[in-house]
């Protein structure tokens, strides 16, 4: 496998969120892309995130391979790219080379590692609104609702949606109106809890695309996709409020 | 004690919210015993309240349920009944051991030797009827459930495991493997550091899970054979099992020949002890099916009179452990949502 992006941002930043939340995974590399499945140790969190083989400058897969990686010394290394290098990724069975293309030519080699390889099934969910915003503005929404609560509220009916926390410091509400999302649908009120944690790390990616679209239910888990070049998609588990 | 496994095991270190939503059925005899010998002041005083009476159990059941519900793992405690027979030995030495250890602690403190006075009290710590006794009445206090094994605790954990009522059976032993518990869990603590005995240095103690069929399938042995394999190491029914034979030796017998009975057979070993009664013990062990599992919420009132009222304990970190066993919201696993 060979694949080279001239602006790397979209692996950076991906790659930044994830391994905030998951420490080892398996990347599958194949002629359609790069893709990572995982869940997180708790299983809270599930990330789906494919850079697609045309999202890169170039691309060459011979034959499929699983990629076990460490993530967090993979985002370390991503993090050494500065803004104007292009990032070149080679694997053989033994190991994954990055190489740094700027005024210097620098490569760093990462062994690869053996992954438990669970099983990750997609559970089948019944949304009952989704709503597309700007990735800043759910970002923003999260470190507004961080000032007074540990949990978000995301609730939705049909005039707009609602991102909101509260604790014994107060509480916070984001309304976005209709009119200011980017798509908006709602078949019901919905409402779902989740913790703020998990979310902060999802969000630290909203850079990478144009929109963030949410699906939410009745105490179910939360999907937030990043759609653009790359598509990076989560699920999340609820908190659930006892009586 | 138990069965010395842990070189062979392996097991996946969790997070403790990753047993969210669990029912865990929890060894009370084994927990208390670690809150007795563990929770203990320098030179190795337990806790007491103002009459003199031993509070360390109260006070790591307190602590311990209240992290767990708080983050929504319902604990049932299992008791110990009627130890089998072939314990006897094992029960007999430990209590020589105990006796020891306590006249030791005693010359400890005479020479001033404050961290050797502290191992040795660890080592000398009884489970005395009273604590006991004290146990279940903050356990129902706090509105959780406690079951009576009719011989061993780990024995009775297993099979509610293997029935599916609970999830896994938390121990710091290997046993509830061996009969048969699908789903172990140790270190059933937030994380946290431990001192390792003897020395002063500490190491990092995280939750893991036990999984009997990967344990089975490493070591490509059927249930049977592992038990046969912990009776050659020496289980609590045949402490030392056959000498000269560990961990490592044992498995490649038990390869070799198949069974306990054969290895010794053919190989000439010395065994002072029947394989066949011991392997019976633990795949046929005395359980009952006579319990309920029901959580209720806890008696406030009721725990902090027998806390802070008979036990002196400080009124504000009971209230504040109360307040945490009824979290407004509990975090769910994905697991719930894959079918």
């Amino acid at each position: 496998m060979r694949a080279v992006l001239s602006d790397a941002k979209v692996l950076k930043l991906s790659m930044d969120a994830i391994s905030n939340m998951i420490d080892e995974a398996n990347i599958e590399a194949s002629e359609a892309g790069l893709r990572l499945r995982a869940m997180d140790p708790a299983h809270v969190a599930l990330v789906d995130f494919l850079l697609p083989a045309g999202s890169f400058d170039e691309y060459e897969c011979g034959s499929e391979m699983v990629l076990g990686v460490d993530l967090d010394r993979l985002n370390t290394i991503l993090k050494r790219a500065g803004s104007a290098d292009s990032v070149e990724l080679r694997a053989d069975g033994e190991k994954l080379d990055i190489v740094l293309h700027g005024r210097a030519k620098r490569r760093f080699s990462l062994p690869l590692i053996e992954v438990g390889d669970e099983e990750l099934r997609v559970p089948e969910l019944s949304f009952l609104a989704a709503v597309e915003i700007e990735p800043k503005l759910l970002s923003e929404a999260i470190k507004d609702v961080e000032i007074a609560s540990e949990h978000v509220t995301f609730a939705c009916d049909q005039q707009s949606f609602r991102i909101s926390g509260s604790g014994d410091l107060g509480s916070v509400e984001v309304e976005i109106s209709r009119e200011e999302a980017i798509s908006f649908s709602c078949e019901a009120p919905a409402r779902s809890m989740f913790s703020i944690d998990y979310l902060r790390d999802m969000t630290r990616a909203g850079d990478l695309a144009e929109s963030a679209r949410l699906s939410i239910g009745n105490d179910i888990p939360l999907k937030l996709e990043y759609l653009g070049s790359a598509s990076l998609s989560f699920l999340l588990a609820p908190r659930i409020e006892s009586e | 004690m138990g069965v010395q496994l842990g070189e062979l095991v392996r097991a996946e270190s969790i997070e403790l919210r990753a047993l969210s939503g669990r029912r865990i059925a929890i060894d009370a005899f084994n927990t208390l015993y670690q809150f007795i010998t563990t929770i203990r002041q320098r030179g190795g005083e337990p806790l007491r309240d103002s009459k003199g009476r031993i509070t360390s159990h109260l006070s790591g059941l307190l602590y311990r349920n209240s992290n767990l519900l708080e983050l929504g793992i319902l604990p049932v405690y299992v008791f110990d009944g009627t130890p089998p027979e072939q314990k006897r030995a094992t029960v007999a030495e430990r209590d020589v051991r105990r006796s020891e250890a306590e006249a030791e602690w005693a010359m400890a403190l005479q020479a001033g030797d404050l961290e050797l006075a502290k191992t040795k009290a660890m080592q000398a710590a009884r489970l005395s009827s009273e604590v006991i006794e004290e146990s279940r009445r903050l356990l129902e206090l706090l509105g959780l459930p406690c079951v009576d094994a009719p011989a061993e605790g780990e024995a009775q954990a297993a099979y509610m495991a293997s029935k599916g009522d609970v999830y896994a059976a938390a121990s710091q032993d290997y046993d509830s493997l061996l009969f048969g518990s699908p789903r172990l869990v140790r270190n059933l603590t937030l994380s946290g550091r431990r001192k390792l005995p003897g020395r002063r240095e500490y190491t990092d103690i995280t939750p893991e899970l036990v999984r009997l069929e990967a344990v089975l399938e490493r070591l490509e042995l059927s249930r049977e054979q592992l038990i046969d394999l912990a009776i050659l190491v020496g289980t609590d029914y045949n402490p030392g099992g056959v000498p000269g034979v560990g961990p490592k030796r044992a498995l490649s017998l038990i390869k070799k020949h198949g069974s306990a009975d054969r290895a010794i057979e053919a190989e000439g070993l010395k065994a002072d002890f029947s394989v066949e009664e011991l392997r019976e013990l633990f795949l046929r062990h005395p359980v009952t099916e006579h319990y309920t599992l029901r959580w209720v919420a806890p008696d406030r009132e009721g725990v902090l009179r027998f806390l802070c009222d008979e036990h002196d304990f400080s009124r504000e970190r009971v209230e504040k452990a109360l307040e945490k066993m009824t979290p407004r919201s509990t975090q769910r696993s994905l697991d719930a949502w894959f079918s």
